[in-house]
Parts: C-alpha cells; structure tokens; sequence
C-alpha cells in the first residue's frame, strides 16, 4: 500500500524531501494538464505548475479533508496560479470551444479509484449534454475564473441573461454527476 | 437572520463564489449570508464539489524531465536526490516523535525536549504541530517516516 495523499502532503509540509519528492510525482501530470489546458503547452505551463506546488506546500496547513481531496484542493490551487498568470496576460485569446473539446474527449483516467474515474466520466457526459452556450459559461467560469459579467461581454449577451445562464447550467451539472 | 431578497441576492452570486470569480467584496458578503443561511451553503457545497469535478476533466500531461527537481529547488529541498534511500536524521525522527507525544499527552514536558533541540528541529516540529492539530490528529500516520 502507498503513502496516503494526506500522509505525503503532511509530509512535504514539515519539509520532508521525500514526502515532498513523491507528492510531486504522484500529481505532477494533473498538476501540469491543467495548466497546459488553461495557459497552453508552453513554459509559461511550467510556471504555472511549479508555482502551485510552492503554494501547495506554503498553504498545506489550510487543507481540510472534509471539503475534499488533496487532488481536488491541489488542483484548485492550480487553476488558481493558472489565472493569475492569464490575468496578466488579458490579450491571450480565450476559445471556450477548444476548451470544451479538450475537456470532452480527455480521458482523465489514471491510477486513482475507480470512484474517482466514474465520477469524472459522468461529469463529462453531463458538460457534453448542456447547450454549448451553458458549458461554454461553466467553462470559461470553473478554467479562466471569469465573472458573469465578463462572460456576458465575452459572448456578447446581456448581462441578465447570463448570470441566470451560469447559476442555471452549473446545478443541472451537479444534479447530474449525483 | 437571513431574508429571502438575500437568498435571491445570493442564487446569481453562487456560481461565481464556486469557482472563485467573486470579487473581494461580493465574496465578503456572500461568505457572511452562507453562514447563517443552511439552503444556500448546501447549494454552495453542491457549486464547489461541480468545480472540483469540472477540474478533474484536464487531461493529464507529462511536464518536461527537469520539473520535480525545478520544484524542489523551489521548496528549498534540491538535496533530495537520494530518494529512497535517504533516511530522516535521528534528531528529526526525535523532534517527530516528541512532537507527537506532546500532542497527544498534551504535556508540556515533552514539548520541552523538542524546544532544547536546534532552530531547525524547532521549525519543523512546528510545522508539525500546526499541520496535526489542524487535522485533529488525523495525521499522526504522516510522523511514521523510515525508522532508523
């Protein structure tokens, strides 16, 4: 049996080389997808994925195991670095379309429980069932951080209608992915 | 405490608040409903759990061959080449395990032990101490390091 994730994290927080050399390798290529899917495969992916593990490791003592995984906070810090850096760069394109693809036809299955892959393959078939303009607003939101408001300028849509859009589409996501 | 224009307030808020897109004053007051407010924290809970999973969808990517010693040079632990084979030194494994005793005995005495020991034994019992008393004790598996 492997080092729990909890166990590695504790671990690479007390400044453990080895616990903090086996989280990096245990998450690095979800670490580094997401980045490359936000950011684009380039160094600025690199970046991006190295600053969320140094973030990880400063802000290890804030994961709490009752709201979710280490895989799912470490991802969200990951988005997170991943916006920031776009934040900087406001001229980069953003094309939820390419994002959607990607995200449809990803086969995110790897190692971890089978859980874990049932859950991911039906919120991807819940993504592929929306409107494209519902998922293209969950999208734009969950990967690029975007405000209602700026979904409604991106896509050129009233305000209004937006913001209904994004709180209508993300619950039919959780109802499906029950 | 809470009325119901608030809750109505809060439906357009909830999707931003999930996934971070609330702005540094929304997010204050939305927080601040959600706490007294049990209909719109377990819709917030819903929100933030489609998150987590619209993440999990980015398919994997190998990133390039020098990426986990970058990382570790970045944590300041580029030493770490002797994975596996590197063993926690005995003062550390000492700090550990008397960290650990003081946590669980919650007696001063052994925490004393650990505060005779070198600046950094100290540092990293306190961390330690915050990363286990934070989870209750649910880490106390995370001090079984090689012994020896």
């Amino acid at each position: 049996m492997g080092v729990s994730d909890e166990a590695l994290l504790a671990g690479m927080a007390a400044g453990d080389p080895q616990a903090a050399t086996a989280f990096v390798r245990r998450y690095q290529s979800r670490v580094y997808g997401l980045a490359v899917t936000i950011v684009g495969g380039s160094a600025t992916a690199d970046d991006v994925a190295q600053e969320a593990f140094v973030r990880a490791w400063r802000f290890a003592g804030g994961y709490d195991a009752r709201r979710g995984s280490v895989l799912s906070w470490l991802l969200t810090i990951a988005r997170n670095a991943a916006i920031d850096t776009v934040r900087l760069r406001r001229d980069q394109p953003y094309d939820p379309d390419v994002l959607l693809a990607v995200l449809a036809a990803g086969d995110a299955s790897d190692d971890r429980e089978i859980e874990q892959i049932a859950d991911t393959d039906q919120m991807r078939t819940a993504l592929r069932q929306l409107p494209r303009e519902q998922a293209a607003a969950v999208v734009l939101a969950t990967f690029y951080g975007f405000s209602a408001r700026e979904i409604a300028e991106r896509e050129r849509v009233p305000l209004g209608t937006d913001k209904t859009r994004i709180g209508s589409a993300s619950p039919g996501c959780a109802t499906i992915s029950r | 405490m809470t009325r119901p224009h608030d809750c109505l307030a809060m439906r357009s808020l909830l999707a931003e608040l999930a996934t971070g897109a609330a702005s540094g004053h929304e997010r204050a007051w939305a927080l601040g409903h959600v706490t007294g407010c049990p209909t719109c924290r377990a819709e917030l809970e819903e929100l933030a759990k489609v998150t987590d999973g619209l993440l999990m969808l980015a398919p994997p990517a190998e990133p390039p061959p020098e990426f986990e010693s970058a990382v570790l040079k970045r944590l300041g632990m580029a030493g770490a080449r002797a994975v596996g084979r590197r063993r926690f030194s005995r003062r550390k494994m000492l700090a550990v395990g008397a960290t650990a005793a003081a946590l669980l005995l919650g007696s001063g005495g052994s925490a004393t032990v650990v505060y005779q020991q070198g600046e950094s034994d100290r540092a990293l019992a306190e961390q330690y101490r915050q990363t286990l008393s934070i989870a209750n004790g649910r880490y106390l598996k995370a001090a079984r390091l090689p012994a020896g």
